[in-house]
């Protein structure tokens, strides 16, 4: 038996060179290279995570942070049922994602958020989430990742009508319209969200007032092909917002009102030859914020330019960004500070066969006002075993990456700081992925550490941004993703678990008591589950987040701890024909447990609610080539 | 191999796990008698509803964290600005929940609340002749300045509301002295007013200007008015008044060289004043006619929120450290040197003793 085994050995250990010898018979392919990738395809070695689009076509009225909740280890500081929502991804800040729709940052370069509660899921087509840092690409805020978000991108003709019905008055319309014309493609989309939200506080006899709020918008897409390999797209995206604060449970009384406006438009021309592939971009981002009255903007200016060719057996691609800022917010006085922003960026991706692929990015921000660091990433993923249908993979980066301040850091009346350095951080992270036939397993280990990391402090009366402390990052992922199909049923299920250590390791003299906590609403446990089935028309659908014990203060005071929690949603949904359109309708319960729970401290959830959503499709929608 | 039991047990764990999730827990009854040793009001982080009140038995070196949310099983609210007691009663004024909650301070239980409309962001309650009073702030305009403030009369046997009492914007710290009420108009150092209050009618009888920033009042062993006035944003000096509670006269006008922080304690035989320039801890005779040297300086870079003095003269120093960390009690001996700390909830705001 032991020799058998020795043959065998030694038969696998022969088998390279075995194969090695044949290949003087095979025919040699010139690698093809193709133009026009997508900005991940440069992150090799990276955590990528898309968005299932039936996912996002179902929505059923949520915004984008209620979605990815339920998709992936992540977790969000949310004020409230609809209100303020920002992401923390990898045990980070909200201010340390960045998101970019279209490939322009929506940081709000005031305060370096971004609310997700202000990006309703069906204004979105394509939704991808890069974990870890992505700075080399996405510049300046992409610490703990990247949201990457497209217009939607269906091609007509195409009409879409959804009409979802809630608890608690909330009402959520949505039309998409797709046409073609002349050789141009157009895309529509209106939508139109409302809800009283006066919500029976679980485990008390009030409801929750002060909390409505209304928001509509709309998307437009165009995109047309001329002679010469020239393309022009063109995207814009208006939304407003209008909410009462939801206030800290139990508080009565007047409250807060906010406003929220945001135009943003950028007009994107290509050319694309047999060699190379040339883009010019040019866009606008303005920002309106009115907190109980005034009203602050943000206009941003970008050009974007970039060159994308084959080059030493690999794509490169070399990119230059320039963006002008002006900060009309009161607080700041006149006339209105404005910052200079401008990046030079170089990828390049080469693979050796399927096996082995390698991408290097090269970055360099130039920011008014300060030195910034230099941006490399480098990323591998290695294939070393594959058979049909199965295959193990290695895969790892390691990356620089930064978020500049803000401008609140920067000029706030009194305490801002010009002379603030950036935050900057280094992180690696590698993983094993083994895929067989429709079923994925990934275990990964991630680390970064953050140095500079700006904190508002009080000194003497005033509270003042600071370069205070180190954080350091880690903690591992696991996920398993299966597709499997069995006498007409299809199910998709997904399980993500990841473990989240974010710790301060070095703090000013007078804070050192915090060494070795625990980040603000950082659960070291977080996990998601979601199981789709589809039969004969009919689809069962439900969703779990789950989030362990979250700290509120610094110093991790068990006393002031939000206990962790494990929401889910369950919905059933029918989908007949009605002549040439599509009809479905879905009825969910959410928060089907019924469970207590808070993302932010003193700010009420609902508890088992009800939600009714019917679409109307007109002609089945192809995606866009 | 027959899984099914396997299956069963899994899936009665999960149910397990649900159910015991699902369960929020019961108040607990304390081994503690609250009305002794001394208590801490915490405001909590702003706008997390976390306020807190710690309690503290130097003697026994016991303590209770929060001995609302113990009794009543959640926070009291949203940044708790003051607490009084009046005829076995305590009132919890919570600032940024619009409310003030009246509490059994043997069990901390609370027994009634009162939210209105006009407790627009409450600060400081006073009591006397039967009726209390609350200092309201009011709303903001557009550029976060008050514009309304006013202090309510309520009727302390139902706790209803009685009466408006209009004042200048930011009226801020109450005191009552014999059958007046006297209400400290800061507004953010840009005030100078004390309005004093016929505590029996709520009618205005006068309104004192004294110096910028009034922010903090204390009645001596005399029933003599202090106010501490710790100027306004940028100043580099503060005074310190003493008042004649019937004749309304000020008697003595201490000049402070250095911005003194807006805290003030007494001692419980009312002859020394306890106040503080920075981290500089001075301890003032009643009967001083300057603020003289400080008697010690706190440790480290503290950022100081109450201050207080024990009948056996130790002096209570109370540290915010970040507004976001739970902070601290530091005692230090008639000396000044550190004898003690105690662990408090975030941003300790009010120290009282039993």
């Amino acid at each position: 038996m032991k020799l058998l085994r020795l043959v065998y050995l030694g038969g696998l250990l022969a088998c390279p060179f075995a194969l090695r010898a044949q290949s003087t018979d095979t025919l040699q392919l010139k690698e093809v290279t193709v133009l026009g990738m997508s900005p991940t395809q440069y992150l090799e070695g990276a955590t990528l995570r898309k968005l299932d689009s039936t996912r996002l076509e179902n929505a059923w009225g949520r915004h984008l942070g209620e979605v990815l909740a339920t998709q992936m280890p992540v977790y969000f500081r949310t004020y409230g049922n609809g209100m303020l929502a920002g992401i923390s991804l990898r045990g980070t800040s909200p201010q340390q994602t960045a998101v970019l729709w279209n490939g322009v940052s929506l940081q709000n370069l005031s305060h370096g958020q971004v609310d997700f509660s202000l990006m309703p899921a069906m204004a979105f087509g394509e939704v991808e989430v890069v974990a870890g840092g992505g700075s080399s690409l996405f510049g300046s805020g992409a610490i703990g990742g990247a949201v990457l978000l497209g217009s939607p991108n269906y091609s007509g003709p195409m009409l879409r009508l959804t009409q979802s019905v809630e608890s608690f008055g909330r009402y959520q319309s949505s039309l998409h319209v797709a046409t073609e014309h002349a050789g141009v493609q157009w895309l529509s989309t209106l939508y139109h969200h409302q809800a009283e939200n006066n919500f029976p506080i679980p485990g008390s006899q009030l409801r929750q007032p002060h909390a409505a709020f209304r928001q509509y918008g709309m998307v437009q897409h165009m995109h047309t092909k001329g002679p010469g390999g020239y393309a022009l797209e063109v995207d814009y995206w208006y939304h407003w917002a209008d909410r009462e604060i939801q206030p800290v449970e139990g508080s009565t009384g007047p409250g807060d009102t906010q406003r929220d406006a945001s135009h943003r438009l950028i007009a994107s021309l290509q050319k694309k030859e047999n060699t190379h592939a040339t883009t010019f971009r040019l866009g606008y981002v303005h920002d309106l914020l009115a907190f109980n009255g005034p009203r602050g903007v943000v206009g941003r200016w970008l050009a974007q330019t970039s060159l994308e060719r084959p080059w030493w057996g690999g794509n490169l691609h070399l990119q230059g960004e320039w963006n002008h800022l002006t900060g009309r917010i009161p607080e700041y006085g006149t006339p209105p500070p404005t910052e200079q922003r401008a990046d030079l960026a170089l990828a390049y991706r080469r693979g050796w066969g399927q096996s082995f692929d390698v991408s290097f990015n090269l970055r360099q921000p130039f920011v008014s006002g300060f030195s910034s660091p230099m941006l490399p990433y480098l990323g591998a993923r290695w294939t070393p075993w594959q058979r049909v249908g199965r295959s193990l993979s290695v895969r790892g980066n390691v990356a620089r990456n930064f978020r500049a301040p803000t401008l609140n850091d920067r000029y706030w009346p009194e305490v801002g700081r010009l002379d603030l350095r950036p935050e900057v951080s280094l992180g690696a992270e590698g993983g094993l992925v083994l895929a067989i036939k429709n079923h994925t397993l990934e275990a990964l280990r991630f680390w970064q550490r953050v140095d500079d990391w700006i904190q508002w402090t009080p000194i003497g009366n005033r509270w003042t941004p600071e370069n205070l402390r180190q954080v350091v990052a880690e903690g591992w992922e696991i996920r398993g993703v299966s597709n499997f199909q069995w006498a007409g049923m299809r199910m998709h299920t997904v399980l993500g678990y990841q473990f989240t250590q974010s710790l301060i390791t070095r703090a000013a003299p007078y804070e050192q008591q915090l060494i070795g906590k625990q980040l603000m609403y950082t659960p070291l446990h977080s996990g998601n589950a979601s199981w789709q089935a589809s039969w004969k028309g009919w689809g069962v659908d439900t969703h779990w987040q789950y989030a362990g014990k979250r700290y509120t203060n610094t110093d991790n005071s068990e006393l002031f701890a939000l206990p962790g929690f494990m929401v889910g949603d369950v919905s059933v949904s029918r989908r007949w024909p009605l002549c040439k359109a599509r009809t479905q309708a879905s009825f969910q319960i959410r928060n089907v447990l019924n469970h207590r729970y808070q993302l932010y401290a003193g700010r009420a959830l609902p508890g088992r609610h009800y939600a009714l959503q019917i679409q109307f499709l007109l002609n089945t929608p192809s995606k866009k080539p | 191999m027959n899984y099914l039991p396997l299956f069963k047990k899994c899936l009665w764990a999960a149910l397990a796990l649900i159910v015991i999730t699902a369960c929020d827990p019961d108040p607990i009854q304390s081994p503690y008698d609250y009305t002794e040793g001394l208590w801490v009001a915490n405001q909590g982080a702003f706008g997390s509803g976390n306020a807190t009140v710690t309690w503290y038995h130097p003697a026994i070196n016991a303590s209770v964290e929060d001995m609302f949310s113990l009794a009543n099983g959640a926070f009291a609210g949203d940044v708790l600005q003051s607490v009084t007691r009046y005829q076995g009663k305590a009132y919890l004024v919570l600032n940024g929940s619009n409310k003030l909650v009246e509490v059994d301070p043997t069990t901390f239980r609370e027994s009634r609340v009162l939210t209105h409309v006009q407790l627009d962001k409450p600060n400081h309650l006073a009591v006397a002749e039967g009726f209390g009073y609350l200092s309201v702030w009011g709303p903001y305009d557009e550029y976060y300045s008050l514009t309304d403030s006013y202090v309510l009369q309520l009727d302390m046997a139902t706790l209803e509301i009685v009466k408006k009492i209009e004042t200048a914007p930011g009226v801020d710290k109450m005191l009552a002295i014999g059958s007046r009420v006297f209400a400290a108009v800061n507004n953010f150092g840009s005030g100078n007013q004390v309005v004093v209050i016929n505590a029996a009618d709520g009618e205005i009888e006068d309104t004192l200007e004294l110096s910028d920033g009034p922010a903090a009042m204390v009645a001596d062993a005399q029933n003599k008015l202090w106010v501490l006035c710790n100027g306004a944003w940028g100043a580099t000096s503060g005074k310190l008044f003493r008042i004649h509670p019937v004749s309304l006269e000020i008697e003595q006008e201490i000049e402070i060289s250095g911005k003194p922080g807006g805290q003030m304690a007494i001692s419980p035989s009312g002859d020394v004043l306890v106040i503080r320039i920075g981290a500089r801890v001075f301890v003032v005779p009643t009967d001083a006619q300057t603020l003289g040297d400080e008697l010690f300086t706190v440790p480290g870079s503290p950022t100081i929120t109450a201050l207080g003095m024990d009948a056996q003269g130790k002096i209570y120093v109370a540290d915010a450290k970040d507004y976001s960390s739970v902070g601290e009690v530091l005692i230090f001996n008639q000396e000044g040197t550190p004898v003690g700390s105690l662990s408090t909830g975030i941003v300790p705001t009010q120290i009282l003793f039993w």
